[in-house]
């Protein structure tokens, strides 16, 4: 997995990976994660490997807002293994488990602004764009905007027919 | 940096007392301000009142939003409602909230506020952006937000359940260079 997090262009559009990415991050990020998923505020997050052919090739992971019965979804293919639809298999399998076994009313992700591969993986789970907060964040020192994608169960089932 | 109190023309946003909870009691009791606001329970009793001051008086920090402050808006030496401000010192983001009770409503109360909380953020906070959110369907705060300068950015559709129905919330920002300073 550190060889795929240690990616500038991973970095540059997922403001949670720290750049460089070591051994020592992945290590710190596993004990958090030994007694099963983080639980937050915003929800319990479940992580999970992308493995393909018998190798890592990525993660996904999604938030689980119990409430609001909304899941969160976020994912990172290695650079190697982009373009072959890797990333759209596991989001559309994230979205079905959400809104099948979980029954979420809401599936949503956001997307730094400039990132041009998520937004297309995104449309392929049935996502539309519902907006952007204007320079939400702060990231590599520049303020960024975030966009809002949301696909809603009722959209998803049709799909699924 | 001191928050409190902020003064606007006619109001002054303060900290919250103990001796608050029976007016949070008697103005939260009426439907129409509640049921517009995520988390306010209905009917809303004595304990609910407590259990808020006794959380609001602490210092609270949530990853998202930041330093979360609660304020009694105070007119004329009434409570009138309260409003929240949230400083995410790391994004340099200011987030706020507020309801106003039904007796006071129609005096551009809401309005004073907001205003009053763009300003503290930019001026005083040095914030780059300031957001805040409503139900779609809360068309009397969307016009409220959009008088204090924030504009609509987004549109979470049936982002959250209440009193048994799906929401959508309606997300809005003004960012530094868009501020005109309302003082």
């Amino acid at each position: 997995m550190v060889p795929l997090l240690n990616d500038p262009e991973v970095a540059r559009f997922i403001p949670l990976i720290a750049h460089p990415y070591t051994r020592r991050h992945w290590a710190a990020w596993m004990r958090k994660h030994r007694g099963g998923p983080e639980r937050r505020a915003e929800g319990l997050s479940y992580p999970f490997a992308i493995e393909m052919d018998g190798r890592v090739v990525g993660n996904i992971g999604y938030r689980w807002d119990a409430k609001d019965r909304a899941a969160n979804i976020g994912y990172i293919v290695g650079k190697r293994y982009r373009r072959q639809g890797i990333a759209t298999e596991a989001a559309r399998a994230i979205t079905d488990h959400a809104v099948r076994d979980l029954r979420a009313e809401r599936v949503w992700a956001t997307v730094l602004k400039g990132n041009r591969g998520s937004p297309q993986v995104l449309q392929a789970c049935g996502m539309r764009l519902e907006g952007v907060l204007r320079e939400h964040q702060v990231h590599q020192g520049r303020r960024v905007d975030i966009e809002y994608y949301a696909v809603l169960r009722s959209e998803w089932r049709r799909r699924r027919k | 940096m001191r928050i409190y109190p902020i003064r606007t023309r006619r109001l002054t946003l303060r900290w919250p007392e103990m001796e608050d909870a029976p007016v949070l009691v008697k103005l939260l009791s009426e439907p129409s301000v509640s049921r517009n606001i995520p988390r306010i329970p209905y009917p809303y009793r004595r304990a609910d009142a407590v259990k808020w001051l006794r959380q609001v008086r602490r210092p609270r920090f949530n990853p998202s939003f930041g330093r979360g402050y609660d304020f009694m808006i105070e007119m004329d030496g009434a409570v009138v409602g309260c409003c929240h401000l949230s400083w995410n010192l790391k994004e340099r983001r200011a987030f706020f909230g507020y309801w106003v009770g039904k007796p006071y409503r129609g005096q551009g109360i809401a309005t004073e506020v907001s205003k009053g909380l763009v300003d503290f953020a930019f001026a005083r906070l040095g914030a780059q952006r300031v957001w805040a959110m409503a139900f779609a369907e809360n068309t009397m705060s969307r016009h409220v937000l959009e008088k204090a300068g924030l504009m609509q950015e987004a549109l979470l559709r049936r982002n959250a359940l209440f009193h048994g129905r799906w929401r959508d919330d309606a997300c809005y920002g003004v960012l530094r260079r868009e501020w005109r300073g309302f003082r």
